[in-house]
């Protein structure tokens, strides 16, 4: 595929879908409505925010309720938005949020919705801490309708050179748009979304292994004196998938909705629970009358963070936890650098 | 596809108020709800939220779920504040409770099986091995170490002892209590003596009128043999389990051989049966802030598991080298 044959199924995207694009706006890329189709961007520069809020909205309602009754909220059906230029780092993710809400209803009504247009663009390494490397052969392991693979040689940064890339359909959904917007001369792969990291050996798996079984309490003592506990990493983070659950009342009294919107590990409600009973407890010191929390300290709290990624998330769903993008040191305010604490773990 | 988060409606049948702060309610659904002593189910009230709470009713009217609910917050108070006849939602059961039927349903084992079990699978995943899980088969009868509100999660086993444990397992119970108002369930103790129950009380500070120990629960174990071949069952706020296995430890290190690594419940040189509890034969229900229930939303996670889907009741040897799981 050509530059004009990419500006022609854009086009066509553009004007059957409603698009998400990789967008140049004041020298930086960033992820927004897609308006004219000149302006999709593919190439090697990481956006700011990761794409999670598509798969993973910040606050979603899932009922209404009326008294005691909860009405599931209506998803909207069959109406395919287009998520444009989702490089391969980023594209990792989306195994992580297809594993995690593999059974959920939500999450799937919505999911069946999108249509993923991927590329193998790497950011630069650092933004590719995990140093994933494109290669052919493994695309199927991952999940995405079109894939538009650049040739080597054709463009190296964002200088705007003649690209050729490779398409592929990994979906029926993927087909169609391709064949709708006039291409043919794509290859057909089945996308299983099966990608599995446990290697015995590899630097997951180390981090993996010192975080379970060999606790160094004195890196997350240092990580918490400098950690002010904003939240910003868990934002950008497009592996951070918490959340809590809110009821928010309407004007109408007795009605509202209860909603799921993005929690962070680091917020003080985190881990709290009810305080100490009334009733005794049986111990010396019962009725302190403070709000017990289990996430106590800062270091607590980081620790946790690392240990979800690099080793709850592998233990549980075969991949690690962190695409490895960097974005959590470029918002974090007291510069805490994630390749830095895992090569700490990593020597420890 | 079936939606986690939808709930059941129903109708709050009876109310009554426990002690200072806690009520009983019986909630009547018009299906069938079936869970296992210990598990937990969360209830909604919607523009008030969710929260867990552990089932202590008996188990055979599966049409009623009892609930006795410590009034602390939003939530909770608006419970409290509701009627007769009002109504409430329900979803659940969630999670693991107690192992029954002498252990030989052995405690399922969460998704990461625990720390020095791991061996890496031929597909490249972990696996458990299951040979080296301790079989509590041995174990035959139950010390249940209660304070405060923990007796809630076990009322069930026991008002439903025939259903969940063999006729011979002798059951053991230490329940410390602030004051002797602050005792739950108190209309069933003579019952459970009956039943030969051994129920042994206790309170913080002595008072006008009891002639019982005084002291906190683990004062209780200086007064009383254990129950020999027993697996210990504890419940109460996490500073009660440090004392307890501290207790626990004490007792195995004085005088009696501590059980063989492979289970085997050791005897004393006299032929005594064994009065030490290993970690294997300790399990203990972990209260942690829920949103999901189902092990998602990462609120309730303790290292590789989740409270509300592998626990709430967790094996002591399985959650010991967690930091912070107790
Ligand atoms: C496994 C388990 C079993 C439980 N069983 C019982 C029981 O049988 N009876 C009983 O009375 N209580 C039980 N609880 C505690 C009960 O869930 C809390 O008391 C309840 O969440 C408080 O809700 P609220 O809206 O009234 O409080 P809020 O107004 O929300 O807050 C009051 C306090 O409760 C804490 N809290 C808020 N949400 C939660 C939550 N989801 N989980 C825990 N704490 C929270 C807050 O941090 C605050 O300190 C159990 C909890 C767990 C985890
Ligand atoms: S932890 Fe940091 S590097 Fe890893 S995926 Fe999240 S933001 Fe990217
Ligand atoms: S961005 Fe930095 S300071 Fe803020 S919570 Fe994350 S690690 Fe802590
Ligand atoms: S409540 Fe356990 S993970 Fe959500």
């Amino acid at each position: 595929m050509n530059s004009r044959q990419f500006s022609k199924l854009v086009s066509y995207l553009s004007k059957n879908y409603q698009i998400y694009a990789t967008q140049e706006e004041n020298g930086q890329v960033v992820i927004d409505e897609l308006h004219d189709a000149k302006k999709a961007v593919l190439d090697n520069r990481l956006p700011f925010y990761s794409w999670k809020r598509f798969f993973v909205p910040e606050c979603e309602s899932l009922f209404e309720y009326d008294g005691v009754s909860l009405t599931p909220s209506s998803r909207e059906q069959g109406k395919q938005t287009v998520l444009l230029g989702i490089n391969f780092v980023d594209l990792k993710s989306i195994i992580l949020y297809d594993r995690v809400f593999a059974a959920d209803t939500y999450y799937q009504s919505r999911r069946n919705n999108l249509l993923i247009i991927a590329h193998n663009f790497l950011p630069g390494p650092e933004n590719n801490l995990a140093h994933v490397e494109y290669k052919e052969e493994n695309l199927k392991q991952y999940s995405f309708d079109v894939f538009l693979a650049a040739q080597e040689n054709s463009v190296i940064g964002h200088k705007k050179t003649e690209i050729e890339y490779r398409v592929f359909a990994g979906s029926e959904k993927g087909e169609k748009v391709l064949r709708e917007s006039g291409y043919k001369d794509y290859q057909r792969i089945e996308c299983l979304g099966l990608l599995s990291e446990d290697r015995s050996g590899s630097a997951m798996n180390v981090f993996r292994d010192k975080l379970t079984n060999h606790h160094n309490p004195k890196i997350w003592e240092e990580l918490g004196r400098r950690c002010i506990e904003c939240g910003k990493c868990t934002i950008v983070c497009p592996t951070c998938f918490c959340f809590r659950l809110d009821d928010t009342p309407s004007l109408e009294v007795g009605q509202g909705q209860r909603q799921r919107c993005w929690d962070a590990c680091f917020y003080q409600e985190f881990s709290e629970v009810a305080g100490p009973s009334t009733g005794s407890t049986g111990s010396p010191q019962a009725g302190s009358g403070q709000a017990p929390k289990f996430l106590k300290t800062t270091a607590e709290k980081i620790h946790f963070w690392y240990y979800h990624k690099f080793a709850r998330i592998p233990d549980e769903h075969s991949i690690t936890g962190c695409v490895g993008c960097h974005r959590c040191y470029q918002v974090c305010p007291v510069g805490i650098d994630i390749k830095k604490v895992l090569e700490d773990v990593y020597n420890s | 596809m079936i939606n986690p988060y939808q709930t059941l409606t129903a109708q709050i049948t009876d109310i009554k108020d426990e002690v200072l702060n806690m009520k009983r309610f019986w909630l009547k659904l018009d299906e069938e709800f079936d869970y296992s002593p210990g598990q937990i189910i969360f209830l909604s009230i919607p523009g008030f939220g969710e929260a867990a709470f552990a089932p202590c009713g008996k188990s055979d009217d599966k049409r009623t779920v009892e609930l006795c609910v410590r009034h602390v917050g939003k939530l909770t108070g608006k419970l409290h504040a509701m009627k007769i006849g009002e109504s409430v939602g329900i979803r659940g059961p969630f999670g693991h409770g107690w192992p029954l039927n002498n252990f030989q349903n052995r405690h399922p084992e969460p998704f990461a099986k625990s720390q020095d079990k791991l061996r890496e699978g031929s597909d490249g995943r972990y696996e458990g091995d299951s040979s080296t899980l301790p079989q509590n088969d041995k174990k035959k009868n139950i010390l249940i170490v209660v304070g405060g509100m923990g007796l809630v999660p076990l009322r069930t086993l026991l008002l439903n002892r025939e259903k969940y444990l063999s006729p011979e397992t002798k059951i053991q119970i230490f329940y410390g209590a602030r004051t002797p108002d602050d005792f739950l369930f108190k209309e069933n103790f003579d019952r459970w003596k009956k039943e030969e129950i051994d129920l042994q009380l206790t309170i913080d500070k002595a008072c006008l009128g009891w002639n019982e120990c005084v002291g906190v629960v683990t004062a209780l174990f200086d007064k009383y043999p254990i129950v020999e071949n027993a697996a210990a069952f504890l419940c109460g706020p996490p500073i009660m389990y440090k004392f307890i296995l501290q207790k626990l430890q004490e007792k195995n290190a004085s005088g009696e051989p501590s059980r063989t690594a492979s289970g085997e419940p050791s005897r004393t040189t006299s032929g005594e049966p064994s009065r030490t509890i290993s970690e294997n034969d300790i399990y203990m229900s972990l209260e942690r802030r829920m949103h999901c229930g189902i092990g998602i939303c990462q609120h309730c996670a303790i290292g590789p598991f989740y409270t509300c889907k592998d626990g709430p009741v967790f094996r002591y040897a399985d959650i010991k080298n967690i930091p912070g799981a107790i």
